[in-house]
């Protein structure tokens, strides 16, 4: 893990060493600039196409369905009201929707681990930009033909619903490598903390769209969701640069990893000295296996801590509106709009200003749980319940957000990796599907957990349940971090100590 | 769709054509009330109906005597909208079916049935209900509108209700509101959406490939 390999001066020797190449290192360039945008955009417009659905959802039902209730007189004219095109009544018809969310979330997992290693091996531009065009295919198929047509059927609709997954799967194992490639290990925190908002901006934007066409039919969302993409795709295509070396540019990091960096690692594991060892031996620029990304220190717990926590964050982003407006019968616009506030918690609590990763996501979840608890019991005020929501959109979407982007970026180009770097996009897969997966078991639990207690109150206990074992999971690589963040104060109080001991 | 609807409007106009005419043949009108009403409305009568002066609308229809046991569906036959006066009455066997009697005749002022059948909608629907004698029935006078008195008919969002005959309404999509359960307003500004997204593409593209793509180098 360490790290402070690039973060401070450890040894003399390496100030010596680090010293003439400061200055490059904060020199960005209009190449940083565009990358970051670039890439935000493209991870905001897939995320942007996945809100939309989950706010469009209502309206589906609706067209999917005829009138649920039948009352003395059925409502005339049938062609109007009645016409049963996939359901008797929109009730049966959100129950499909869940199951189709279900389905996204497990295909979207499962791609995720094979676009990880596609990632590596292949063109990042390319590999992203097709799976954006693709997405917008399916997107349209999905929402706008399937209306234009009428064609209304289950297997259509699981098909596209599960190509989707696979084709929106590609996004974020690019995106995070790209900037990883781009952004070296100083500026991650601010600059991965803003990035990673991209999510979360992505699902603002997401339901902006579906607001403002949504009225024009519930197929025009998608249209134009699906043109954004197109667009954004073509963009990319002739603009995203891989990496630095593409044009040229020395890559930040490289020059760094030649220095001796064994001394670091000896007090670190003898795990990691080994795969240090092995590492340098080959020279090639080979991608690392898919089962080598997992034994990298760290991945395989954070994985599984990513997995606890998405689950909760995307328990939130698929049934916080369906939540209120079921708790509370808000309408659906005041509950979209307030869970909006739950994504902007996100965005906020993804800075991290310190660049301390994960010793800031400890103490935040430890503080999530406590607010988990308070928002099961809140009353019908929706100031209230927006303050709230926001706090957990801090304390749980903000360390989510800090997972996903920073903490995997750093596990992808540890120093371990110094020979083959091409791990970035697989670990980051590995990372995000294995949450991604947790997410997916999430959307089957929770409706089960709610038919079973009939309250809501228990879904809010399992994620605080969740929230716990995700602290769980973390803590040895807390506990390995503060360690380093201690002897990174001491050295550096040793050494200024010693300069001014010479200076004397 | 819109083919759909004009083909199916083209059948509904040959079968109406065809059934008016099996329906108002082999009986001459009987009912004294039928009879009456068409000659003060100058209507011209043949056989069971009276058509408005020379056109194919019918005005009043006499349907006694005819053994039936439901209402016969006039809706198929042709256009019900000028269709002021039904005579039903010695028509022992016939039972009321709320769902589809007398869908869609708007103007139905006199209704007259056999004893056993209640007007439709009672006194929610017409001003006056009164016993005949000869023969033996209930003439309901005069539609009121379904529509004027409940407010709870048309509950779904932005519809409205519009009355269809006695005891009988629609809910309309408002205006400005279309498409399958009224969801739908205003058109998309398709060549908009498109021409601005198109342009700006293609700007972008151009100008991200000449500050940025353009410098990458070829192995």
């Amino acid at each position: 893990m360490s790290t402070n390999i690039n973060g401070s001066p450890e040894t003399a020797n390496n100030v010596d060493v680090r010293l003439p190449q400061r200055p490059s290192k904060h020199r960005y360039t209009l190449y940083h600039l565009s990358t970051f945008i670039l890439t935000f955009v493209s991870y905001a417009m897939l995320h942007a196409a996945r809100k939309v659905f989950s706010n469009v959802k209502s309206t589906i039902a609706e067209e999917w369905s005829a009138v649920a209730n039948e009352t003395l007189n059925p409502i005339k004219p049938d062609e109007i009201w009645n016409q049963t095109r996939l359901f008797h009544s929109p009730e049966n018809a959100t129950i499909f929707l869940g199951v189709l969310d279900a389905v996204f979330m497990f295909s979207y997992s499962f791609g995720l681990f094979v676009s990880g290693i596609i990632g590596d091996r292949f063109d990042l531009r390319i590999v992203l930009c097709l799976g954006m065009v693709i997405t917008a295919v399916v997107i349209f198929l999905f929402g706008v033909v399937s209306e234009w047509l009428h064609i209304y059927s289950v297997a259509w609709y699981v098909c596209f619903w599960i190509l989707n997954g696979l084709a929106q799967s590609t996004g974020w194992p690019c995106v995070v490598a790209i900037m990883g490639n781009w952004f070296g290990k100083e500026g991650r925190g601010l600059i991965f903390g803003v990035w990673s908002a991209c999510a979360s901006v992505g699902n603002i934007f997401g339901a902006a769209l579906a607001a403002a066409f949504l009225s024009y039919g519930y197929e025009y969302p998608f249209l134009v969701c699906a043109a954004l993409l197109i667009c954004c795709a073509t963009i990319c295509f002739f603009a995203i640069i891989p990496s630095p070396e593409d044009v040229g540019a020395k890559e930040v990091e490289t020059s760094v990893e030649e220095t001796p960096t064994t001394t670091v690692n000896d007090q670190e594991t003898s795990e990691e000295t080994e795969l240090v060892v092995k590492t340098q031996e080959s020279t090639t620029n080979k991608p690392i296996t898919f089962f080598r990304a997992w034994l990298l220190p760290g991945v395989a717990m954070y994985s599984l801590c990513y997995a606890c926590l998405k689950l909760v964050n995307y328990s939130f982003f698929f049934w916080l509106p369906f939540y209120l407006h079921a708790k509370f019968s808000w309408q659906e616009s005041d509950a979209d709009l307030l869970s909006t506030l739950y994504d902007v918690g996100g965005i906020i609590g993804g800075i991290d200003l310190a660049g301390l990763r994960s010793i800031v996501v400890v103490p935040a979840l430890l503080i999530a749980i406590p607010i988990l608890f308070i928002f099961s019991n809140l009353a019908n005020n929706k100031a209230i319940n927006g303050v709230v929501m926001t706090m957990t959109g801090v304390f749980i979407g903000g360390p989510a957000n800090m997972i996903s982007a920073a903490i995997t970026a750093d596990l992808g180009r540890q120093e371990v990796l110094a020979a083959s770097d091409q791990a970035l996009s697989t670990v980051t897969g590995i990372v995000d599907g294995t949450g991604s997966f947790g997410a997916a078991i999430g959307q089957v639990l929770i409706p089960v957990i709610e038919k079973r207690w009939h309250d809501w109150r228990f879904v809010f206990y399992f994620f605080v349940l969740m929230t716990f074992i995700t602290c769980c999971c973390i803590l040895p690589l807390f506990v390995r971090e503060c360690k380093i963040v201690i002897n990174k104060i001491k050295s550096r109080y040793s050494a200024n100590r010693q300069r001014a001991y010479d200076t004397l | 769709m819109i083919k759909l609807i004009l083909i199916s409007s083209f059948f509904v106009f040959i079968n109406g054509d065809f059934e008016t005419e099996s329906l108002c043949v082999d009986h001459n009108a009987t009912s004294k009330s039928i009879i009456n009403y068409c000659i003060s409305q100058n209507g011209s009568l043949k056989f069971r109906c009276c058509f408005l002066s020379n056109s194919s609308n019918i005005l009043a229809i006499d349907l006694t005597e005819m053994k039936l046991n439901k209402v016969p569906d006039l809706k198929e036959f042709t256009d019900l909208t000028n269709l002021t006066m039904v005579d039903l009455r010695l028509n022992p066997q016939l039972e009321s079916s709320t769902q589809d009697d007398f869908f869609g005749m708007l103007s139905l002022d006199y209704l007259y049935l056999p004893e056993q059948y209640p007007c439709p909608g009672e006194k929610h629907v017409w001003q006056s209900i009164n016993q005949t004698i000869d023969p033996k029935g209930i003439l309901c006078m005069y539609q009121k509108d379904v529509c004027i008195n409940s407010t709870n008919f048309c509950v779904e969002p932005n519809s409205y209700c519009a009355t269809n005959g006695p005891n009988h309404f629609l809910c309309l999509c408002k205006t400005g509101y279309y498409g399958y359960k009224c969801l739908r307003h205003g058109q998309f500004p398709m060549g908009k959406f498109f021409g601005i997204s198109i342009t700006t593409t293609i700007i972008l593209s151009i100008f991200f490939f000449w500050t940025q793509r353009r410098h990458v180098k070829k192995d």
